[in-house]
């Protein structure tokens, strides 16, 4: 009990830091009063004292921290120096669309590098691990909007296959099921370049886990006792889980934060070109709104891994 | 195994007949009447037409709202024809307009639309974040019946006939008080009085405009437009060859080279009313209306000498900058004066590089001269010059944004260095030049409160202008604006820019401005070494008829909404990928290999045989453990 309440307090501490961090990291940024004088040459000079006065930038820092926190706390984020709109409201539209691309890619990378990491790790040394291994490296290390590129020109545009981009076919008019048919559509692409992208690592993780497994004692007596090599494989699986686990508990923290370069190649409105647009427009409310969402999963899903591992591993609570 | 079968026939069927696509075929059809427009930039403020300032809305205002005069193709003047003002008068001082407006004028919901709308408007604008400053001018705006309406200026202003001031429907835009204008969300409907309204608008997405059936003008083919959002300028380009977009609303001049020699897409090139411009820090050391000096780590001796600027003018081959990094896209006139080639046909432009004193051709052998007779004394064998114990050198800020001006800045270094002359590049972001030219004062005098004490030797960048007239590119220049970057005051300037805005009789106004431009010239707080080109793409084969505006050299779309109202409909469009039924064929191939190889791989598990693992080796030299 007392080692879990210091993992929630320490999680409330990091989420504290992190609160304060955003605000000040985005003001040594770039100023946006100064920004206001040419970002947009047509404003009147009674239009930027209006804007500036409306953003609240006239105020000292400690002031604007202090309104900064207040709405925090109170679950305001802010209203977007670009759209107007509530960033509350920005964040909600872009979840669910990236929570499908990175959630999707991400389960499916588990699944995936989690079973070749097994096929490798029982095939030690053979050409088919061999394979696994360096095919798995080759794609990790190769970046993403590469990945995409190629994609999108074998499938999309020589097969004709899948749509190049868009979360949905332009101004179709579709029902419900008709909708989510063509957005599986267009998410297949984005999808799969996250997926090869990111799978190596499950498959790492898992065959040296589970390789190091294999050479334990009670596998060599599984095998003598005369369990079929499926069954042992089994067994030795769940004892080399637990890095796999913690990799994927990781891992969904950052589900949240989206996949900018993904998001951007195939122009999928999630949280990475929600954030990407943010920088570029230097909308400062809705750049805090986002960092601090994303941090907050993170640390979110870092608790959750402790958590599980003090479970899975009683050494862990000594 | 029969099971399995009937149900991938029944899978393959149903793709066949497409009942879960919805509109996905049949989209293909619908696509010919569809104008699509992809974008990259930001509808900003949800299309908001008194704070938006992003090229995507305004393209959005073109198809929505009326001027009072709309643009016309031709030359940009204004349109009695096509806008809701079939005439207008204008008192022998320029000073008082009258305006007569259509009958029967309706509003896209089927309001009408009156003089009221009209006056309501023009009242609107001092609180616009994007317009204000064309309506400065006014002192009244009066509806004298319904159809009429009157402007009464303080003075007579050039610009205002060409004044951007959209009508907005009263009846939807009064709900909110004037001063929270610019917060109001118009959509959606939007309502308009223009060929279009905007259905739905999702700045992440498609965003939807259909027809306005009570539309007053010229019935156009296209029956919906549709904005697709890109974020990347390379899918935008692939699309359009792809034919799954008919237009792209802005480009890059690389695409030159990509796009030659294809017949179905075109890259529209045209004179954008700005200028590229290096800009010297040129706040007096006394100060100005603006800045109390330049910082003490300005190069204020080397930036800030005649002889240095014009000599860089001479050094700079402005005609290899247009061939080489804008792939000659800039126009035939190289850049020099602060008036766009785009004002030639209103007879604002003046080719200054055939003028004998400030025609600055690319003349390295003049720009020696010239920095021998300005005192600097420069190493025959190259080096950098000296005066006074002084080096000729300074750093020239770069944007990290521009790969354009990145290009320009290598070369302009190359020819400076060539004729004495040493820049340092420094590559920034937009922030960080900001930072260093609007820098607040380190000076604690009174009459220097609020004002800026730049921190920067030179930078490179650019202006937007209007689209009617040149004066927004003097007003940058100005000693009283606020917005000026490089600082220069020269009062005479500011004088005849001020005037020449007064000025009803254009032979004088056009000769006011170029006294003025010729001041800066000499001077040269800037070098401008290019003429910003205006860049679109079209395909040319799903719609056809394209009207350039203004004139010849113009752009295709986004300045009347007559442009699209005048095209025809080409070969039918696809969305050019397989649809349903090959798509269930591939994911039923996929998902059979998968299985069957898991399958395969399950019963070869299930025959291997038992291997006990080997034994660990001793290390050498050491005994095995018992």
């Amino acid at each position: 009990m007392r080692v879990v309440l210091s993992k929630v307090l320490f999680a409330i501490g990091t989420l504290l830091f992190v609160l304060v961090f955003n605000f000040f990291l985005f003001r040594i940024a770039g100023d946006p009063i100064k920004d206001l004088i040419r970002g947009n040459p047509r404003l009147s000079e009674a239009g930027r004292e209006r804007l500036i006065k409306e953003r609240g930038l006239r105020e000292g820092y400690l002031t604007q921290f202090r309104i900064y926190v207040s709405q925090t706390l109170h679950g305001n984020l802010g209203v977007s120096f670009q759209t107007n709109q509530p960033v509350s409201t920005m964040i909600r539209k872009a979840m669910p669309n990236t929570l499908i691309l990175v959630g999707t890619s991400t389960i499916l990378a588990v699944i995936i590098g989690t079973w070749l990491g097994i096929y490798a790790a029982a095939n030690r040394g053979s050409p088919g691990d061999t394979g696994v291994v360096q095919s798995s490296l080759f794609f990790y290390a190769m970046p993403d909007f590469w990945a995409g590129m190629l994609l999108i020109w074998f499938f999309a545009v020589l097969l004709g296959l899948f749509p190049t981009g868009q979360k949905s076919e332009p101004g179709a008019d579709f029902s419900t099921l008709g909708y989510t048919w063509n957005v599986t559509q267009h998410a297949v692409l984005p999808i799969l370049t996250l997926t090869i992208g990111i799978v190596g690592q499950w498959v790492v993780i898992m065959r040296s886990a589970l390789s190091d497994t294999l050479r334990e004692d009670f596998v060599t007596t599984s095998r003598a006792v005369g369990l079929p090599h499926h069954r042992v494989l089994q067994h030795a699986t769940r004892n080399a889980i637990l890095p796999v686990v913690a990799l994927t508990a990781i891992n969904l923290g950052f589900i949240v934060s989206g996949a900018t370069v993904v998001e951007t190649l195939f122009s999928w409105p999630g949280m990475g070109l929600l954030t990407y647009n943010a920088i570029l427009n230097k909308d400062y409310p809705l750049l805090q709104g986002v960092f601090l969402v994303a941090s907050a999963a993170v640390i979110l899903a870092n608790l959750a891994a402790d958590l599980a591992y003090t479970y899975l591993d009683p050494r862990v609570r000594r | 195994m029969l099971r399995l079968t009937a149900c991938l026939l029944f899978l393959l069927c149903a793709g066949a007949s497409s009942p879960l696509t919805g509109a996905s075929a049949d989209s293909t059809s619908d696509l010919s009447t569809d104008f699509r427009l992809s974008y990259n930039d930001t509808i900003d403020y949800q299309s908001n037409v008194f704070a938006s300032f992003n090229s995507t809305p305004y393209f959005i205002f073109t198809e929505v709202y009326d001027l009072l005069l709309n643009y016309r193709i031709s030359d940009g003047g204004p349109d009695t024809k096509n806008s809701p003002a079939y005439k207008y008068t204008q008192s022998k001082d320029g000073k008082t307009i009258t305006y007569y407006l259509r009958k029967g004028l309706r509003w896209s919901d089927g309001q009408p639309l009156t003089s009221a709308d009209v006056v309501f408007s023009f009242d609107m604008a001092p609180y616009s974040n994007v317009n204000g400053d064309y309506t400065t001018n006014i002192a009244s705006v009066n509806a004298l019946s319904p159809t009429i309406v009157q402007l009464k200026l303080k003075k007579y202003d050039a610009r205002i006939l060409s004044a951007f001031v959209p009508i907005v429907p009263k009846h939807i835009w009064d709900k909110v008080p004037p001063d929270k204008i610019t917060k109001f969300n118009p959509c959606c409907p939007m309502v308009g009085s223009g060929p279009f309204y905007v259905k739905s608008l999702n700045p992440d997405g498609t965003s939807v405009l259909m027809p306005n059936k009570y539309f007053y003008g010229h019935k156009g083919h296209v029956k919906r437009i549709l904005l697709i959002k890109y974020q990347d300028e390379e899918s935008q380009l692939r699309d359009i060859k792809l034919g799954q977009i008919d237009a792209i609303n802005s480009g890059v001049s690389s695409w030159a080279t990509v796009l030659a020699g294809n017949p179905n897409v075109k890259l529209w090139a045209s004179p954008s009313p700005g200028f590229n411009e290096l800009a010297f820090n040129s706040c007096p050391p006394q100060g100005s209306p603006i800045c109390s000096g330049p910082a003490p780590s300005v190069h204020t001796k080397v930036v800030q000498d005649p002889a240095i600027r014009h000599a860089l003018q001479y050094a700079i081959n402005r005609t290899e900058i247009d061939t080489v990094v804008w792939h000659d896209l800039s126009g035939p006139e190289p850049g020099d004066g602060i008036i766009s080639p785009i004002y030639k046909t209103k007879g604002y432009f003046k080719d200054w590089s055939k003028d004998p004193e400030l025609g600055y051709n690319y003349n390295p052998e003049k720009a020696t001269q010239v920095l021998a007779e300005g005192g600097w004394d420069c190493p025959a064998n190259g080096g950098t010059c000296t005066k006074d114990g002084t080096k000729a050198e300074f750093t020239l800020d770069v944007l990290s944004s521009s790969s354009e001006d990145q290009q320009t800045a290598l070369r302009i270094k190359a020819w400076a260095a060539a004729v004495g002359i040493k820049i340092d590049l420094s590559v920034k972001t937009e922030d960080a030049v900001n930072a260093e030219i609007y820098a607040t004062t380190n000076s604690k005098k009174p009459e220097d409160k609020g004002k800026y004490q730049p921190s920067y030797d030179a930078f490179m960048w650019g202006w937007g202008g209007d689209i009617a007239t040149p004066d927004y590119n003097f007003d940058v220049m100005k000693c009283d604006n606020w917005s000026a970057d490089a600082q220069w005051c020269n009062q005479r300037f500011t004088d005849l820019a001020t005037r020449a805005l007064a000025e009803p009789n254009l032979k004088k106004r056009v000769a006011m401005l170029h006294e003025a431009e010729r001041l800066e010239l000499e001077a040269s707080p800037y070098i401008v070494y290019s003429f910003t080109p205006s860049l679109s793409v079209t395909r040319m084969d799903t719609w056809t008829g394209w009207r350039p505006q203004p004139g010849a050299d113009g752009q295709p779309f986004g300045w009347s909404w007559l442009q699209l109202q005048l095209l025809q409909p080409g070969r039918k469009a696809s969305s050019n990928y397989a649809g349903t039924f090959w798509v269930i064929v591939f994911m039923i191939g996929v998902t059979a290999l998968v299985v069957g190889a898991a399958i395969i791989r399950h019963r070869r598990e299930e025959r291997q045989p038992f291997e006990l693992p080997e034994p660990p080796q001793p290390s050498t030299g050491e005994p095995a453990l018992p």
